[in-house]
C-alpha cells in the first residue's frame, strides 16, 4: 500500500536518523517524532511505540495480567501525578465460584469506605442492593465461566490527596447493575487491589487506562 | 442463608492451594496470611448459583 503523509510542522530529536521512505512510498520514522501541527495521512498509519496527543481521551497505561488460583491482586504504578482520573476494566477472570461481590481498594486500604452495588438478574426475578460503609468498595460479581463477567469502573481523584470516588457498572453470571462509592480518606494513589469476598480468582486481564487532563 | 464455615474453607482452599498476586509476581500465601484469609471468610454469605 503507498500511504502519503504530510506533516505540516514535524521534528526528530536532534541527530537521529531522518525518516525514510521506501520504495511503496511508505514513510518510517525511526525515532520518537512530535507534530506541532497538523498532519494528514492518507493510508495505514501504524505506531509500533505509544502515541500521545494533546486531546486524546483514554490513554492507556498498562495491563495485567492475572495469575492462577490468586486470592487478590495488586497492581502497582496504575495512578500517578499525570492523570487525575482513570479507568479500570477486568475481562476474561475466572472466579472459584459464582455471584460473590469482587472487591476493590486503592492502596489495598481496609477501612474507610462507603458504597452501593446493586445487582439485577436477568429475569428480573431478584434486584438487591448491597451498601456498604466497610473495609472496600464492590466492583462487580463473580462467575466460575472465565469471560462471563465484566467490570469497568471510572475512578475519581486517585492521584490526588482527595477523596477517592468511583462509578461503575458490572456484568456476571446473569447479574448485572451498577457500582458508586466513595474512600472516605484524603489520599492519594499508586496502587490499587481487587479480590473477591471469598474465594479465588484465576485468568483474565485487568486493563488500567488514564483520562487525558487536556 | 448458608455461610461458610471453617472446615467447608479449608477442604476448598487447602494450605499451600492459594496465592497472592503483585503486579507480575505470584506467590503461595503464608502460613499466617491463609489462616487469615481463611478466618475472613468464615461467616460469608454462600450465594446460590444461576
Amino acid at each position: 500500500m503507498t500511504s502519503v503523509v504530510r506533516f505540516e510542522e514535524w521534528q526528530e530529536p536532534t541527530g537521529t536518523t531522518a525518516a525514510t521512505t521506501d520504495a511503496s512510498g511508505n514513510v518510517t520514522f525511526s525515532n520518537d517524532v512530535t507534530v506541532s501541527g497538523g498532519a494528514t495521512v492518507s493510508g495505514d498509519l501504524t505506531v509500533t511505540g505509544n502515541m500521545t496527543s494533546a486531546n486524546q481521551g483514554l490513554v492507556f497505561i498498562k495491563s495485567q495480567t492475572i495469575g492462577s488460583g490468586v486470592s487478590s491482586v495488586t497492581v502497582n504504578d496504575a495512578f500517578s501525578s499525570t492523570y487525575e482520573n482513570y479507568r479500570v476494566i477486568i475481562t476474561k477472570a475466572a472466579y472459584s465460584g459464582s455471584n460473590t461481590t469482587v472487591m476493590f481498594r486503592p492502596s489495598n486500604a481496609t477501612t474507610g469506605y462507603y458504597g452501593l452495588m446493586d445487582v439485577d438478574l436477568y429475569t428480573g426475578a431478584t434486584s438487591t442492593d448491597y451498601y456498604n460503609n466497610g473495609s472496600f468498595i464492590g466492583i462487580g460479581i463473580t462467575t466460575t465461566v472465565a469471560g462471563a463477567s465484566v467490570s469497568s469502573t471510572d475512578i475519581f481523584q486517585a492521584s490526588l490527596p482527595l477523596r477517592t470516588l468511583i462509578v461503575g457498572q458490572h456484568y456476571g453470571n446473569g447479574y448485572m447493575g451498577r457500582h458508586i462509592g466513595n474512600h472516605n480518606v484524603n489520599q492519594s494513589h499508586t496502587s490499587f487491589t481487587i479480590a473477591p469476598n471469598s474465594g479465588t480468582i484465576t485468568g483474565g486481564t485487568i486493563w488500567v487506562y488514564g483520562y487525558n487532563n487536556g | 442463608m448458608a455461610t461458610w464455615t471453617r472446615e467447608e474453607l479449608e477442604e476448598l482452599y487447602p494450605e499451600g492451594s492459594v496465592n497472592v498476586q503483585v503486579d507480575d509476581n505470584v506467590r503461595p500465601m503464608t502460613h499466617e496470611e491463609w489462616d487469615a484469609w481463611v478466618e475472613q471468610q468464615v461467616g460469608v454469605e454462600k450465594m446460590e448459583e444461576l
